[in-house]
C-alpha cells in the first residue's frame, strides 16, 4: 500500500480525534488578560536583555514574509561543560533583608540594604539609576511605557514618557538607555537625558548600556538589536556613531548582554532552539559557542553568565544556572515542581532569582553563589504561576 | 479606550469567533490533552493579541498562531507542564464510538502521542491542517527536508505499529 493512503489515514484519522471539539473558551476579556500578564513578564525580560528565540525571532520572522533556519546550519557547541548538578530548591529562608539587590514586591520597594519604600504605582518592571528607582507602568494596551524615577521617599522626580523599548541600565547604575515612540534612542542619567541616535530601525531593542554614560564619558555605548530578525545588532557610540556589533559574517542574530569586554548573543536559531555565543567586544571574535545553553546575564564582574536552556519563549525557564570563565556549571537552581522568571545579578557577585514553586503555590527570591547550595532569601508569597510576586531591580 | 484600541479589539473580536475552535483543535492534537490545549491556546492568543499590529497580513494571521501555538507547546514541556497533576479534574477525550476509533484511530493516535514534540508538530501541521511541505517547514522554522523525513518517520511507524486486520489495504480487500 503506497504511503498516500497511509497519510490519508492519518488525516482522517486526526480530523476524528479533534471532533467534536468546538468550544470557544476565551472570550476578549480573557485574552486580553492573559496578555497584560504576558507584556509585564515581557518587560522583566526585555529589562535585562533577554531576548527570547521564539518570542523575538519566530514572529519577526513570519512578520516579515520570511521563513526561520533560512540556511542556519546548527552552530557546533565549542565547549559543553560537565553533567550538571540538580540542586534542590528547598533551603533555609535568609529573612528579607540585605540581599545585595533590590526587589519591588506589590508596591513596596525593597532596597539592597532592606530598608522599604512605599511607591507611588504599581510597576511592570524596575531599575536602579543613582539611589532612584526606574519603574516601568503601562497603563492601557498600547505597548507604550511610562518611566518613573522615584526617590527614597517614595515622590516621582521625573516621569518619562512614549518608551517603547527598553529601558536597561549600566553596571554602574547611573545611566539608563531606551527608545521612544519618535524612534529616538536616548541615554538618561538620573538629571537629564540626550538623544545618541534617530530612525535606526523601526523594532529596536536595546539589550545593554555600557560606560559610565555621564556627558563626558566618550566610551558610552548603547547596544541595540533589530527585531525585524534581518538586521545584524548595532552600538551606538557617545558621539553618535552607529556600527555593527560584530562585523562580518559572524553577526549574532540578536543580544542579550554586553559588558566592556564581552557581548552575549544568538548566533543562530532553528525551530525554537538557539545556539548562542560570547563575542570579543573588541575584536568581535568568537569566543564561545554553545547550542546547550541560552546566554541570559553577564556577570559586572566579567567573569561568570547566567544561562538557561537553550529553547524557550521568555515567558519562564525550567532552571538557570551560572558559568565560570572556563564554561563550566558551578551552580544552578532548578525547582523540582516549578519555573525560573527572572534573575539580575547582586552587588556581591552573587545571582538572585524568582521562582515559583508549584507543590506550595508560592512565588520565592533565591540567591545563588558559586559553589553554594541555592538558599532561599525571600519566600512565601502566594500567587499564581504566570504573574510573580516579586520583581528583581536591575 | 481609544478608537485605534477599539477597532483592534473588534477586529481581534471577530477573529476570535471565527477561528477559536479550530485553533482549539490543533493546540488539542499538538498537546493530546484538554487542559494543556486550553492553556496553550490562550497563551497563543494573547501574544496574538500583544503583536495584532503588526500582523500587517490578516492572511498571514493563522500561520502566525499556528507558530506561537507550536512554540508555546515546547516552552511549557520544558517548564514541566507535563508534571502537573490533574487528577480531581480529569476531562476524559472524546468518547470512542465506532469501529475505526477502536482500532485503526487508536492505533494512530497512540502513534501520534509517542512522537517527539517536534515531529508531533510536523504531523500534526501537516496532516490535520493539511498545510504544504514548505508552509509546514516555513511555521516550524525546519527545512523541507526534515518536514518529509519526520513525515516518512511518522507513516512508517504507524505502519509498523497497526495490526494487519487493520491495515486500510487489508480492509479494501475485504471490502
Amino acid at each position: 500500500m503506497s504511503n498516500e493512503h497511509w497519510e490519508s489515514e492519518m488525516s482522517r484519522g486526526l480530523d476524528e480525534r479533534a471532533r467534536g471539539l468546538d468550544d470557544t473558551p476565551f472570550s476578549l476579556d480573557r485574552v486580553k488578560g492573559r496578555a497584560r500578564r504576558i507584556r509585564r513578564t515581557r518587560r522583566l525580560a526585555t529589562a535585562g536583555a533577554v531576548l527570547a528565540v521564539a518570542a523575538v525571532l519566530v514572529p519577526v520572522g513570519l512578520l516579515a514574509g520570511q521563513g526561520l533556519g533560512s540556511g542556519d546550519g546548527e552552530v557546533p557547541p565549542a565547549s559543553r561543560s560537565s553533567e550538571p548538578t540538580v540542586v534542590p530548591t528547598r533551603g533555609a529562608d535568609a529573612g528579607d533583608e540585605g540581599l545585595g539587590g533590590d526587589y519591588v514586591e506589590g508596591r513596596t520597594w525593597v532596597r539592597a540594604d532592606g530598608t522599604k519604600v512605599r511607591l507611588p504605582a504599581a510597576y511592570d518592571a524596575g531599575l536602579r539609576l543613582e539611589d532612584l528607582l526606574v519603574g516601568v507602568r503601562n497603563d492601557d494596551d498600547t505597548g507604550i511605557d511610562t518611566l518613573d524615577l522615584v526617590d527614597a521617599d517614595g515622590t516621582v522626580t521625573t516621569t518619562l514618557r512614549g518608551v517603547v523599548a527598553g529601558p536597561v541600565v549600566n553596571d554602574e547604575h547611573t545611566a539608563i538607555a531606551y527608545v521612544t515612540t519618535a524612534g529616538e534612542v536616548v541615554v538618561h542619567t538620573a538629571d537629564r537625558g540626550r538623544t545618541v541616535a534617530r530612525e535606526l530601525g523601526p523594532n529596536l531593542l536595546p539589550s545593554a548600556l555600557v560606560g559610565a554614560c555621564d556627558e563626558d564619558d566618550a566610551g558610552c555605548r548603547v547596544y541595540l538589536s533589530h527585531g525585524d530578525g534581518a538586521a545584524p545588532p548595532q552600538v551606538v557610540g557617545a558621539d553618535g556613531s552607529v556600527r555593527d556589533v560584530v562585523e562580518g559574517g559572524s553577526a549574532p542574530l540578536g543580544l542579550r548582554d554586553a559588558n566592556a569586554d564581552t557581548i552575549a548573543g544568538l548566533a543562530s536559531s532553528e525551530g525554537g532552539t538557539g545556539c548562542f555565543a560570547l563575542y570579543d567586544a573588541g575584536s568581535g571574535t568568537t569566543t564561545y559557542e554553545t547550542c546547550t545553553y541560552d546566554l541570559l546575564d553577564l556577570a559586572p564582574s566579567g567573569e561568570q553568565v547566567a544561562v538557561t536552556h537553550a529553547d524557550g519563549d521568555g515567558d519562564g525557564h525550567g532552571w538557570v544556572a551560572i558559568l565560570d570563565e572556563d564554561q563550566q556549571e558551578v551552580a544552578r537552581l532548578e525547582p523540582e515542581d516549578g519555573v525560573v522568571r527572572d534573575q539580575v545579578w547582586a552587588g556581591d557577585g552573587a545571582l538572585l532569582v524568582t521562582a515559583y514553586e508549584r507543590d506550595l503555590r508560592a512565588w520565592g527570591i533565591w540567591r545563588l553563589t558559586p559553589g553554594a547550595e541555592p538558599e532561599r532569601v525571600v519566600g512565601g508569597a502566594a500567587g499564581v504561576e504566570d504573574a510573580p510576586a516579586y520583581l528583581l531591580v536591575r | 479606550m481609544g478608537a485605534r484600541l477599539a477597532d483592534r479589539d473588534e477586529e481581534f473580536t471577530a477573529y476570535l469567533e471565527a477561528r477559536q475552535a479550530q485553533l482549539l483543535r490543533t493546540a488539542y492534537l499538538l498537546t493530546g490533552d484538554r487542559h494543556q490545549a486550553e492553556d496553550v491556546l490562550q497563551t497563543s492568543l494573547a501574544k496574538l493579541y500583544l503583536a495584532w499590529d503588526k500582523v500587517r497580513d490578516r492572511d498571514s494571521v493563522d500561520a502566525y498562531v499556528r507558530r506561537i501555538m507550536v512554540n508555546e507547546n515546547n516552552s511549557l514541556w520544558r517548564r514541566g507542564w507535563k508534571r502537573r497533576e490533574h487528577a480531581t479534574e480529569v476531562v476524559p477525550d472524546r468518547q470512542v464510538s465506532d469501529t475505526y476509533d477502536e482500532g485503526l484511530g487508536a492505533a494512530l493516535w497512540d502513534v501520534v502521542q509517542t512522537l517527539p514534540r517536534k515531529a508531533r508538530a510536523v504531523v500534526v501541521l501537516r496532516y490535520y491542517e493539511q498545510l504544504t511541505e514548505a508552509e509546514t517547514a516555513d511555521i516550524l522554522g525546519i527545512s523541507v527536508g526534515t518536514v518529509k523525513s519526520q513525515c516518512s518517520r511518522a507513516i512508517a511507524t504507524l505502519r509498523d505499529r497497526v495490526p494487519s486486520e487493520l491495515d486500510p489495504a487489508h480492509r479494501e480487500e475485504e471490502r
